[in-house]
């Protein structure tokens, strides 16, 4: 890559394109893929400003891609049947959709910027482009989401176990065992 | 964030933003405006149409090897000034090596072109002859004077034009020559940038869907029209070095009009074969050579189906046999040849963009299940 090449070509280098880089490196989605595929990606990234206060989907909008947080705070949020409830804030190099890039269910939450936010936004296309002809690659990015997903399902059971136990009577057997995973 | 997976904290926020996006950008008043500018600069400007389009076309097509630059990191311009240095070498390349023997071609076709058209009149009138002495109803078709010889060719200066009009025609071309790279350049730089503003002005509450469906079209369309236009490249090449081979007339002109032909589905092949079967017949060569130029057509129109056009195009684009024959119909009458030639591209461009919108559409109407029941149907025991 151009790191490498000699320092007077250094004025041809894009600053921006490397921080991106750098920015989906760190991303969970995009972990252990190389550097040429995350370079061509950040290439493809559209890059949008969002005020506070600014939706940047709504609970039920069809899902069509993934957003990386450059900058700022966005919030999730879920009516839960008692009003909205945050669920989960992102901040600089997270993202959030990622299930938008294998899925064409809508969005189970709303996402808002809380304080002036820069997205990057991958849409879909472009990450089947991505993936598709490279057995690899489908291979790193498909156990990346495994991965994400696998997380969240084991969060979920967490939390329901735990709302169990607050609801049902103490167990018999081993207290320090979650119900879920027992 | 995902679909029913995501975990909720136990302890509710305290308030939470509205989600309602307060309004920004420009009014439909400010876009209107916009747009009546947009289109009296065009008026005004309508000379640089041809240019202008020609330019975009071209930036079109040189966008993804300049990203391919750009995707070691190099700045834009950097990455468009390369991509233009590398066209520009390849076309002097090309004018060094082919340019002499095409011009030889052409000089010798304009040259020939008085004896070419004799024999050929010849040829239609003794036709014609046997036709009427064969089946005399057909008489009344067949002009009742005799035609005066040389005939054919002054009806080809006719329609050529006379040299006054080609030299104003020269101008024009060379006009259009240097100022098509200029704007494909700027094009090429910028046009990102403008494509990036332009997102950016989008209210966000659309530009998740509008996004999604530009890159889906710009996808689609992109590969089709570059691979439309690679695939006549190679047709052409692979028509050049057959009709050499076989030992035809002006193999590269031949060539030439068999890559402006060749995005004219089922016709591109007939309209190739029958120029090539007519010079070949008009420079005197035997009728086993035409023979020859029809086997090299046939052999070039199952390669092209099972290779080139399966890896240039792919199967992603399909146009109905009976629409393809009404555009290029229709295009015939608009613009001739040109137009037959940019008719089935056009519609099929105009066609996968208006699918593409109403798949979104109905994307968009189905409904959804409710996110509180997708939550609860998740396997407690998944682990």
């Amino acid at each position: 890559m151009l790191e490498r090449l000699p320092g007077w070509l250094g004025w041809a280098r894009d600053t921006e394109h490397a921080r991106r880089v750098g920015i989906l490196a760190r991303t969970p989605v995009f972990a252990g893929l190389p550097h040429r595929l995350l370079a061509r990606l950040a290439v493809q990234l559209f890059e949008k400003a969002y005020a506070p206060g600014e939706a940047v989907f709504s609970e039920g909008d069809p899902g069509k891609g993934l957003f990386v947080v450059l900058d700022g705070e966005i919030e999730v949020v879920r009516d839960m049947g008692q009003g909205p409830q945050r669920i989960v804030t992102f901040g600089p190099g997270t993202a959030f959709g990622e299930l938008a890039l294998i899925d064409d269910l809508p969005r189970s939450a709303s996402a808002v910027a809380t304080t002036p936010t820069r997205l990057l936004i991958l849409y879909r296309s472009h990450f089947e482009d991505l993936v598709a002809g490279d057995r690899v690659i489908a291979l790193v990015v498909a156990k990346n989401l495994l991965r994400l997903l696998a997380g969240y399902v084991r969060a979920a059971n967490v939390t329901r176990a735990k709302a169990e136990t607050a609801v049902a009577p103490a167990p018999t057997g081993d207290a320090s065992v979650p119900p879920a995973v027992r | 964030m995902s679909d029913g997976s995501v975990v909720p904290e136990p302890a509710p926020a305290p308030a939470p933003p509205p989600l309602s996006p307060p309004a920004r950008g420009a009014s439909p008043l400010a876009w209107l405006a916009v747009a009546a500018a947009v289109v009296g600069l065009g008026f005004l400007l309508r000379g640089l149409v041809i240019p202008i389009a020609l330019a975009a076309l071209l930036a079109y097509f040189l966008n993804p090897l300049a990203a391919r630059i750009q995707d070691f990191g190099i700045r834009r311009t950097v990455s468009v000034t390369t991509v233009f240095a590398g066209v520009g070498l390849l076309v002097v390349l090309l004018a060094t090596v082919v340019a002499p023997r095409f011009r030889a071609e052409g000089t010798a076709l304009i040259s020939n072109l008085p004896s070419l058209a004799r024999t050929l009149e010849i040829g239609i009138d003794g036709l014609q002859a046997e036709l009427v002495r064969t089946y005399p109803q057909t008489q009344r078709f067949v002009p009742k004077e005799p035609r005066h010889e040389g005939w054919l060719f002054e009806l080809i200066e006719e329609r050529m034009g006379n040299a006054s009009e080609l030299l104003a025609h020269f101008g024009l071309i060379a006009f259009i020559v240097a100022l098509t790279p200029i704007f494909a350049f700027f094009f090429l730089r910028d046009g990102g940038a403008i494509v990036a503003y332009l997102i950016d002005r989008l209210r966000p509450v659309h530009i998740e869907t509008t996004v999604a469906v530009w890159c889906e079209i710009d996808r689609i369309i992109g590969r089709y029209l570059r691979g439309l236009a690679l695939d006549a490249l190679v047709i052409g090449a692979l028509a050049t070095v057959g009709l050499w081979l076989v030992g035809a007339p002006y193999p590269l002109l031949l060539g030439a009009f068999t890559t402006l032909v060749n995005p004219l589905p089922y016709l591109g092949t007939v309209l190739s074969v029958g120029v090539a079967a007519i010079v070949s017949i008009a420079n005197g060569q035997p009728i086993g050579r035409v023979g020859w130029i029809v086997v090299v057509y046939v052999i070039i129109r199952i390669l092209d189906d099972l290779v080139v056009a399966a890896i240039t195009i792919g199967g992603s684009v399909h146009m109905h046999p009976m629409l393809v024959m009404v555009s290029i119909l229709v295009g015939e009458q608009t613009l001739g040849l040109l137009g037959m030639v940019a008719a089935v591209p056009l519609v099929t461009v105009v066609k996968e963009c208006a699918r593409l919108l109403l798949e979104h559409r109905r994307n968009l109407a189905r409904p959804h299940v409710p996110t509180a029941g997708r939550a609860r149907r998740i396997p407690q025991y998944v682990c």
